[in-house]
């Protein structure tokens, strides 16, 4: 296709990131870079990505059957993932105050995996079948028509998501919400976790692909700090096959040249200084707070929580009776590696619970509930896999 | 969760805070609100549940496209 011609319709345009040639091309190229790499006398390459949405791209297009897995004349290809699934990083205590609050008798929506994230004793689902009003939405969109139909209802939204989604709450709060909703937010920021991660002594990688979409509200400039502190690889990718393939290239091309770069390769989305709007709609609704995050702990300035004024909305204050009263509550079920997997220290099928106890239909652990979680897209594409 | 799709921009609704898109054949109503100042009708925006959170470039897209293509995207050609 002539790209150039302007009678060609944009969205023709957008499917030739998946365009096999293209990407059987890139194969080839990070094939001659893993030769070298092997020459140089490496052996393995681990590559991490932060994002469940890439974990998508890599299992539903089967990338890691396409990259060298290691012999006589190439270096191995490992793509690890690390925390990219909002709802199985969101701690327990959030999970159960959700749950209380909505027993309460609170409306309480979310998106459809949060609503089945297990906490430590229940999940909003069981409340929900105990007769709580629990309802799942695809957009905030829908929770406040919800809350505008329903004027005698408490509604409440319960909101989790990296910066990708902490723009939109904060855009409606702005807006001004019906009266009868209030927010319950579980937001988290991603280069503060990049920061523990990388000073974490199971991690086991030399290399990030950085997420795209969160990297479209935050820009390439807030991950300089990280960068040159860690002089390591880092690529910005999209979510294309393309897209993650040409990321791995670059990453393999700056580990062979010994030049560590912060590589932006998703350009048609991601600018240096992101969406300013967005940016400035996230500052004016939320305060920067440490954060917990289930199987991680807790992480330095990684939290949003919303201001002081505005606490008439803040479900965190006006119930806060309903906190769970223990002091810990146990994170991962018993028998699970959850902790390990979303680190990205072992694999699903290290796990031995990995298809046979935890399955998507009976999910054991957070990893297998959240649709972004690494067991459960490796679920989903098992068979595929298998092959 | 951070799942975004690229859609077109067929009008703006009510107060320009809305606007109709076009996901490949299905229409939908989305917030437009974070993209203001720079969409219009005919721009692709990535849409993350229900709120449009960039447009997306359009020359810039092709000469990625044409990069990796033609040259191989070699790592100079991203600075």
């Amino acid at each position: 296709m002539e790209l150039e011609n302007q009678g060609v319709d944009f969205s023709r345009i957008l499917e030739e990131f998946r365009d096999r040639d293209l990407a059987l091309k890139i194969v080839k190229e990070i094939k001659q870079v893993a030769r070298q790499l092997k020459d140089k006398g490496i052996n393995q390459v681990n590559i991490m990505h932060v994002c469940g949405t890439h974990e998508d791209t890599l299992s539903r297009w089967a990338i890691r059957s396409l990259l060298p897995r290691g012999n006589s004349s190439e270096c191995t290809v490992r793509m690890v993932a690390g925390p990219g699934c909002p709802v199985c990083i969101t701690p327990v205590r959030e999970i159960e105050f959700a749950v209380n609050v909505a027993r309460k008798g609170y409306s309480m929506l979310s998106y459809g995996d949060m609503i089945r994230v297990p906490g430590a004793y229940s999940s909003l689902t069981e409340a929900k079948l105990k007769g709580a009003d629990v309802k799942t939405v695809y957009s905030m969109r829908d929770a406040i028509k919800y809350a505008k139909n329903n004027p005698n209802k408490k509604v409440c939204f319960f909101s989790p998501g990296f910066e990708t989604t902490a723009p939109l709450p904060a855009v409606e709060i702005l807006n001004g919400l019906p009266e009868n909703m209030v927010i319950l937010s579980s937001h988290r920021l991603v280069p503060p976790a990049l920061e523990v991660l990388v000073t974490h002594p199971e991690l086991n990688t030399e290399a990030f692909i950085l997420p795209g979409h969160v990297s479209t509200i935050i820009g390439v400039k807030a991950y300089e700090d990280f960068f040159n502190r860690h002089r390591m690889p880092c690529v910005i990718s999209g979510f294309e096959p393309t897209d993650m393939l040409q990321s791995i290239r670059l990453v393999l091309e700056q580990i062979l040249k010994d030049e560590p770069r912060l590589v932006n390769a998703y350009p048609r989305v991601v600018r240096d200084d992101g969406n300013p709007v967005a940016r400035k709609a996230l500052m004016e609704v939320f305060d920067i707070q440490d954060g917990w995050w289930r199987g991680i702990g807790k992480i330095p300035n990684s939290a949003l929580e919303l201001k002081n004024r505005f606490s008439d909305i803040d479900v965190k204050r006006i119930e806060s009776d309903c906190w769970p009263s223990e002091s810990e509550l146990r994170e991962i079920p018993k028998g699970c590696r959850c902790d390990k997997i979303i680190i990205g220290a072992i694999e699903p099928t290290d796990c031995p619970l990995f298809m046979k106890k935890c399955t998507p239909e009976t999910p054991v652990g957070p990893c297998m509930v959240g649709l972004e979680g690494t067991c459960r897209i490796q679920a989903d594409f098992w068979h595929q896999q298998s092959l | 969760m951070c799942l975004s799709i690229p859609a077109k921009v067929i009008e703006f609704l009510d107060d320009g805070n809305e606007a109709k898109v076009d996901f490949g054949g299905i229409k939908r109503a989305v917030n437009v609100q974070l993209v203001k100042q720079e969409v219009e009708v005919g721009s692709y925006v990535l849409i993350h549940a229900g709120y449009a959170i960039q447009v997306i470039d359009e020359e810039t897209a092709i000469e990625t496209l044409r990069l990796w293509k033609e040259l191989g995207g070699s790592l100079d050609d991203f600075f």
